[in-house]
């Protein structure tokens, strides 16, 4: 079975323009050419980036606009939308609450979530069932959890009578202001707490073993263990499971508009809720745009840093 | 006409000339080998040949056809990986028939005669018994036959072998050097070689390459790159213990001829043509001498050498004797005896001049060599 | 670390595990209890453990005829097609997508190295991106065309989630074939394409179904661009199960026996993935 190639395809620069060449390979029919896979790679690599890029500048150049849901005849603004949105109180209440939410979680989940990883990686009987259950919440839909939740916390729900028992008052956790971005917190801790904890149990379970022995054999104290050979073997991993946690959470949606839609008031709307809540309830497009847009070069920044501090900390490994 | 052409072919990644302007031929069934440190450029060459790269410029002609352009599927060779490249997948059956049933083989090889082929070669290697096997099942050596197997099964034209025994422990190496040769005979087979043994390389090929930094330094004969090394790194690249060097002045008298060696302090004299050193006269020449051709004496003699015996190492057939001179260089002398009751004294060292090489001390181009073995 | 623990040590290491495994389960034992209950049975306080079960509920979910207004225009069965649809064709859109991608990073022959990973992270950065970024570009792109809820269009752009995903997590495995495996495939007589299929494809496979599975689990369990560029006729069962509260009525028991009955296929397909789970998760940083 022999192809024949009998033309080359690339693109080539001739004279500042970028064109696409054809070129007839002088080649006998018997002389075969299909080394060239880089040609049959290239639209594999270009179509997703096309398929990503184009609703991208899209949306950059929308937040330029005067968009808003109704609205057809669709006028360049400048720079208005954002500084609007700076001078927005609501604005800087949804990035208020973008921060003390995700602060609170990645606190959490990271802390606790490295806690219960540690503890999965025990060598026991049966941590083969514990290590199985803690994937649920990663499988089910983060929607779906959140309206479990809300099913039990209502004032006269099923946690409120489980706290009655260790002597707290019964409270209306999501329709509280004071008491809806905790609760939150904890839902959402719920739902990704196993995404840490199996990253660090992957952590602990790929640790070598040599460095352990070698310093058993220098006497080393259980501290000075913990702190000079797993710390430093783990970090990276804390790491990944840091920049994963920072990136979904600051976008996080499914969960908020599920369970309090950003209310009571918006006490618990962040800014991803913020820009959903502006186009579809207020239509005003291009703003939210905007205020997305601000999102993700933040979450891009901080996340870039990370990785190349991971890529570092990793690259040894390599 | 030749099986297999290199002409002129050069290979640069980026700004990395690997290899430089290379040029050999291979007649069928015979072994040339590609000697030469890591890095010098043997395994680019290789890959080139078999079409996993492509050449700056030069061609490869096989059989008097240019390859160049043809991809590796079509280019009726077999290739050895350094690193085995087993299909980790299929058993070590499946791995060797692989080659046998590619589909643009089907007119060759039905499945009787890739049975027969495949349990023939299994049995020429010894793992006629290990065919079930997957490769995560063998060991090391075990993994080598089966490539070497899957590498041997088909009958290309020119067969090409990238360190077959380099990971293999010593004991193993040593018994293979021996069957390569007779395998390769057996199948009259045209292979191309690489190895940095020079071992492998003296007992394995008909004509040898000496490579260093993807240029060709030397290409000949097992005995000429031994004994007519024409430069002195061939010299060290090749002998164990490793030749020993020392450098001197090379003086010309009317009827003998003088090196001063600086540091040993002492005059090798020697008998040769003038004539054909006059070019070096009082120029600093590099003296080298192989330790089988040094020998140990508790006389003072003319060409002798003076330093303490320092160290003794038993080997399989003779001794490994270092000795030291007055600056702390080791000598290496290879002997029958083991010395034993003259270590840590001082002896004298007998060079036998007819056995000596001289090089160059700026490029080292060999300028002369002592009357043959 | 330690290889013997003591048993008092092992008791506290039990207590802890199983406080965490109540912890997780809790929720799902709640609802699937509740899924069970009638209506006056999950409203009454203090909450009933012990009831007199029964499966109306899921009944209900798969018959049009349910009490109140607001229930005639819940159809979970059409929710539940609509899922499997659009994540079950997205995920297969994405996986082609995704692969080829994966493959062709790997393997192809940049001029610069560097390139190879700015590509693979522009890739991937696309992930980064909260959702609205996207959707608000294509929904009025879908407007425009009428494509909002349209399945063809919902399915396209699910690709966002998928493809950044599969690509990421091929890269991972195919990088684990070594080159010179293919290489020696395509000196013993095959092509390029040949060699995929026969070295490579199946030294991926079960790396690959783990991509395939979590690719289907990821897209049919997101909810904001169902939310946005579907509608009614496509909504999947994450925005349908919202519609079982509403101002009109809360039918807490059918919205329980629907999450219970939108969760099952995926704790099912999520065991057969066991083994590449975190390689999965993290787009195939850590090799676990």
């Amino acid at each position: 079975m022999q192809t024949d190639r009998q033309w080359h395809f690339f693109i080539i620069e001739k004279g500042g323009v970028w064109q696409l060449s054809k070129v007839k390979a002088q080649k006998s029919a018997r002389e075969i050419e299909n080394n060239k896979l880089k040609y049959f790679l290239w639209p594999a690599i270009i179509i997703p980036l096309c398929i990503g890029i184009i609703p991208y500048f899209t949306g950059i150049g929308l937040s330029f606009t005067n968009w808003k849901l109704a609205l057809s005849n669709i006028r360049f603004v400048g720079l208005r939308n954002y500084i609007e949105m700076f001078s927005n109180p609501d604005f800087w209440n949804a990035a208020k609450v973008t921060i003390s939410f995700s602060g609170l979680s990645l606190l959490v989940e990271i802390v606790f979530g490295f806690f219960v990883g540690w503890l999965l990686s025990v060598n026991l009987k049966g941590q083969a069932f514990f290590r199985s259950i803690i994937l649920i919440p990663l499988m089910v839909a983060p929607v779906l959890s959140a309206l479990m939740w809300k099913l039990m916390l209502p004032q006269h729900g099923v946690i409120n009578y489980l706290l009655s028992f260790i002597g707290i008052n019964a409270v209306s956790w999501l329709s509280n202001p004071h008491t809806a971005l905790i609760t939150l917190v904890i839902i959402d801790a719920y739902i990704n707490l196993p995404f840490v904890a199996i990253i660090i149990l992957a952590g602990f379970q790929s640790l070598p073993k040599e460095p352990y022995e070698a310093a058993v054999v220098d006497g080393a104290s259980k501290l000075f263990i913990f702190k000079k050979i797993t710390f430093p073997l783990i970090t990276p991993l804390i790491l990944l499971a840091l920049i994963f946690r920072f990136i979904l959470s600051l976008k996080t949606f499914d969960i908020i508009y599920a369970t309090t839609g950003g209310g009571p008031g918006n006490v618990t709307t962040n800014l991803h809720l913020f820009a959903y809540i502006n186009t579809f309830k207020y239509g005003q497009g291009a703003k939210s745009t905007a205020v997305v847009l601000i999102l993700f070069l933040i979450i891009f920044i901080v996340s870039s840093k990370l990785i190349k501090r991971w890529t570092k900390a990793t690259a040894y490994q390599k | 006409m030749y099986r297999l052409e290199v002409k002129n072919i050069d290979k640069t990644f980026g700004k990395v000339n690997a290899v430089k302007n290379l040029s050999f031929n291979c007649k069928e069934g015979e072994t040339v080998v590609l000697l030469g440190p890591t890095g010098a450029g043997k395994t680019t060459t290789l890959r080139c040949l078999a079409g996993l790269e492509e050449l700056n410029s030069g061609d490869v002609l096989l059989d008097g056809k240019n390859i160049n352009n043809f991809s590796p599927d079509h280019r009726e060779v077999a290739m050895f990986f350094e690193n085995y490249a087993l299909y980790s997948h299929m058993t070590v059956y499946e791995n060797m028939a692989y080659p046998l049933s590619a589909p643009n083989r089907k007119n060759e090889y039905d499945k009787k005669k890739i049975h027969a082929r495949v349990q023939e070669i299994a049995e020429l290697l010894q793992i006629d018994e290990l065919l079930d096997r997957k490769p995560n099942q063998l060991s090391g050596g075990q993994k080598q036959r089966t490539a070497l197997g899957r590498t041997l099964v088909r009958k290309p034209k020119v067969f090409l072998l990238d360190e077959p025994i380099a990971h293999l422990d010593a004991v193993l190496r040593h018994r293979m050097r021996g069957e390569m040769k007779s395998i390769f005979q057996k199948l009259q087979c045209t292979v191309v070689y690489v190895t940095h043994d020079y071992k492998e390389a003296l007992s394995i090929g008909d004509k040898i390459l000496v490579i260093k930094d993807g240029e060709l330094i030397q290409l000949g004969t097992a005995d000429d790159i031994w004994s007519k090394m024409n430069n002195i790194f061939v010299a060290k690249l090749v002998g164990d213990p490793p030749i020993n060097i020392f450098s001197g002045t090379l003086h010309l008298k009317e009827s003998y001829l003088k090196i001063e060696l600086e540091e040993q302090k002492t005059d090798i004299i020697f008998k040769s043509k003038i004539e054909k050193l006059e070019k070096w006269r009082n120029k600093k020449v590099l003296l080298a001498v192989r330790p089988t051709d040094i020998s140990i004496s508790t006389i003072q003699n003319s060409n002798s050498i003076t330093g303490t015996l320092s160290a003794i190492e038993a080997m399989s057939s003779s001794y490994e004797i270092t000795v030291t001179d007055a600056k702390n260089k080791m000598i290496k002398v290879k002997a029958k005896k083991n010395f034993m009751d003259l270590l840590n004294k001082k002896i004298w060292l007998n060079i036998n001049t007819e056995k000596i090489h001289l090089f160059d001390l700026q490029n080292g181009e060999s300028i002369y060599h002592g009357r043959s073995l | 670390m330690e290889d013997t623990i003591s048993i008092k040590g092992k008791f506290v290491y039990y207590i802890l595990l199983i406080i965490v495994a109540v912890a997780v389960l809790f929720p799902f034992v709640w609802i699937f209890l509740t899924s069970l209950k009638t209506p006056g049975d999950i409203t009454c306080y203090p909450p009933k453990f012990i009831f007199n079960a029964s499966w109306d509920n899921y009944k209900s979910l798969f018959t049009k005829s349910q009490a109140g207004a607001a229930a005639s225009t819940l159809n979970f069965s059409r929710y539940y097609l609509n899922s499997l649809i659009v994540a079950g064709f997205g995920t297969l859109l994405s996986l082609i997508i995704g692969f080829g991608a994966g493959y062709a990073l790997t393997r192809a022959k940049f001029r610069k190295e560097a390139t190879r990973e700015n590509v693979a992270f522009t890739l991937l950065s696309f992930w980064f991106g909260p959702e609205l970024a996207i959707i608000l570009p294509l929904y009025i792109f879908f407007n425009k065309f009428g494509l909002l809820d349209n399945h063809f269009a919902l399915i396209l752009a699910y690709q966002l989630i998928g493809v950044p995903f599969a690509v990421w997590m091929s890269r991972s495995f195919f990088s684990d074939v070594p080159i010179s495996v293919e290489e020696a495939s395509r000196i013993d007589g095959y092509t390029a394409i040949q060699t995929f299929w026969k070295i490579t494809f199946p030294m991926v496979k079960s790396g690959l179904a783990a991509t395939a599975i979590l690719t289907f689990i990821f897209e049919w369990n997101n909810f904001l661009f169902a939310l946005v560029i579907g509608g009614r006729n496509t909504m999947p069962v994450t925005t349908g199960a919202l519609g079982f509260i509403s101002y009109e009525a809360a039918l807490w028991g059918q919205m329980a026996a629907a999450i219970i009955l939108s969760s099952v296929p995926q704790l099912i397909i999520a065991m057969f993935v066991q083994k590449n789970m975190v390689r999965g998760l993290t787009f195939g940083a850590v090799k676990g």
